[in-house]
């Protein structure tokens, strides 16, 4: 957008000045612009996320929309009394980073959690993690993320009290391998997949259901399409893997988040967890169901889709992406797997957004034409 | 130093007065200086802690102050931080002794952090910077008030980390049901809570400077 021509005062007679005026337009930069705003692309990061909401009120009831709502509301009202008390610009509030900070941080929370306890968690989030470090673009976390680790410090307890679907079982096991369990695991009925997983296969170690010949781990792939389709128990975003991918494939046709990281992620995630999985072989049907298992069990689609994508915590370079979703795929499954925790995802995220600034300086592409630097410096 | 106090007790107020502004305000040691950070995040859990540490923080520093600034003369300066070392070791011992002969249950609260009055940033810093440089009765000033610029902000932090984190202060329970956010109490909550206060600090200089 140009402003007024800039006329010149004119020493020679007026009309030719007029026309040089017309041919020479005077503007302030940015001269190239696009259609894009940063309120369009928190709002299409919102919309993506509406299929999940969908799916999680169809399978958890009317409480998993008052916890987005209140996560939301309070995250929106922290941002603003920030902006206008502190940094004196109301106005920013319209960039609508606030409302998807709260939407996904909402997301990763489980439907039963208390009401004040998602809004200490947002209040943590946007005033701690954003705000004083700049707000928009400068915070050093993703917010979501950490408010997620705030609450697992402060109330652990809380986070792993799931609520089972509408209709589905919590773990996503048909009845009559539930039955079958009955006698021998005691708490799978109650678990969420990833934990249930945790437990059969641990029991399944032991020496005694060895010998079991009627249960194992082929059995899990019953459970491998409620998982899919989001009917078991789990936080609020992250049961439904369908909701979750045709999200993210709404954001990446939009342009929003690219692919390089939530592949990379899923991939390490993947093959480590088929490279170790618990069968004790590489090739048979089972070993090739666990990695299906770990992806769709627990935060991981989330987390890779939607958190580790947040242009802000992830690294700028091409490579610097592949290396920050490798290290998040591998920080989480050593979470997982060697870790004390079911869930690794929050916290591999949060580590490897802290070492984004260094894979930024280091993968800066070489510029076209230069050598990289010799010992003593020889340049041929 | 009495020299001083009796025939010129105007300017001796002054000092103080002066003194007073730098200790606390403009070179304060924990949010200004970001000296003796270690035992301030680690003791600022609750409020009779934090007020322990500092009260016995500014008697270590005024009496190493002042013994390090009697000996000035005679120590040499290429061996100077073992000489204060000593001092102030000296100075610490006693001090602990003392806390734990009439306060042995907060003693053994502190732990360890009394002992470690003796290493830290502080005290070393005002004894080399200003003890040895200047008069007693400066030195035994400078090290009182640089003492109350230590346990002014960790009362602060600390009744304020105790406040949110456990909903009470000293001991008192203020909000009955009070759940506690645990991450106040443990150590990342410290250095939230010290990072807020640098902040504040600044945040107001700043402010200031800008309506000057």
């Amino acid at each position: 957008m140009s402003r007024e021509p800039v006329t010149t005062t004119p020493s020679a007679p007026s009309q030719p000045t007029a026309q040089a005026a017309e041919l020479l337009h005077m503007s302030v930069g940015p001269h190239l612009r696009h259609s894009d705003t940063v309120a369009g692309t928190m709002l299409s990061v919102a919309a993506a996320l509406v299929p999940a909401l969908v799916a999680s009120v169809a399978f958890f009831g009317i409480k998993s929309a008052v916890l987005v709502a209140a996560s939301v509301a309070s995250c929106v009202l922290t941002e603003w009394l920030i902006l206008w008390l502190l940094i004196k610009r109301p106005r920013a509030i319209a960039d609508c980073s606030a409302v998807a900070t709260g939407l996904l941080l909402a997301f990763t929370l489980p439907p039963g959690l208390p009401v004040w306890m998602a809004v200490l968690a947002s209040v943590f989030a946007v005033g701690v993690v954003k705000m004083p470090f700049g707000g928009l673009g400068g915070n050093f976390l993703n917010p979501a993320m950490a408010g997620r680790v705030f609450l697992m410090v402060c109330y652990p307890a809380a986070l792993h009290a799931f609520v089972s679907p509408a209709s589905g079982s919590m773990c996503g096991l048909p009845p009559e391998t539930l039955d079958l369990l009955a006698g021998k695991i005691d708490g799978v009925a109650g678990a969420t997949p990833l934990a249930a997983f945790n437990m059969i296969t641990t029991a399944l170690s032991s020496p005694e259901m060895l010998d079991e010949q009627n249960f194992h781990i082929m059995d899990f792939q019953d459970a491998l399409v409620p998982m899919f389709l989001g009917r078991t128990g789990g936080c609020i975003g992250e049961t439904s893997a369908l909701a979750l991918i045709v999200g993210a494939a709404f954001l990446w046709y939009r342009r929003v988040i690219g692919f390089k990281i939530p592949a990379t992620y899923l991939t390490t995630m993947l093959v480590l967890s088929w490279l170790f999985n618990g069968t004790g072989s590489l090739v048979t049907t089972e070993a090739f169901i666990v990695p299906v298992y770990h992806i769709l069990g627990g935060g991981v689609l989330l987390g890779a889709l939607f958190m580790a994508t947040d242009p802000v915590t992830s690294p700028v370079t091409p490579f610097g992406k592949i290396l920050f979703g490798t290290g998040c795929g591998v920080l989480t499954f050593l979470f997982r797997k060697v870790g004390g925790h079911v869930e690794g995802v929050a916290y591999a995220i949060v580590l490897m957004n802290l070492t984004v600034p260094l894979i930024n300086r280091f993968t800066c592409p070489r510029a076209y034409g230069t050598r990289r630097r010799r010992a003593k410096g020889v340049l041929a | 130093m009495f020299r001083v106090l009796r025939s010129n007790s105007n300017e001796a107020a002054e000092i103080v007065r002066d003194a007073l502004v730098r200790g606390v305000f403009s070179e304060n040691p924990l949010l200004v200086c970001a000296t003796g950070l270690c035992p301030a995040l680690a003791i600022s859990t609750t409020l009779p802690r934090g007020f322990t540490l500092g009260a016995a923080m500014t008697v270590a520093l005024a009496c190493s102050n002042a013994l390090i600034s009697m000996l000035r003369a005679w120590i040499p300066a290429s061996v100077r931080i073992p000489c204060h070392l000593v001092v102030i070791a000296a100075v610490v011992t006693v001090v602990d002794i003392l806390l734990r002969s009439s306060l042995p249950g907060m003693s053994d609260s502190l732990g360890i952090y009394i002992p470690l009055i003796a290493v830290n940033c502080v005290v070393l810093e005002r004894g080399n910077v200003f003890a040895s440089r200047n008069t007693v009765f400066h030195s035994v000033v400078d090290g009182c008030v640089v003492g109350i610029g230590f346990c002014l902000p960790l009362c602060l932090i600390a009744g304020v980390r105790e406040i949110v984190g456990s909903g009470s202060l000293a001991g008192i329970a203020l909000l009955p049901a009070y759940p506690g956010i645990e991450i106040v109490v443990i150590a990342p909550g410290g250095f939230l809570a010290l990072g807020f206060a640098i902040g504040i600090v600044n945040f107001v200089k700043a402010h200031r400077r800008h309506r000057a």
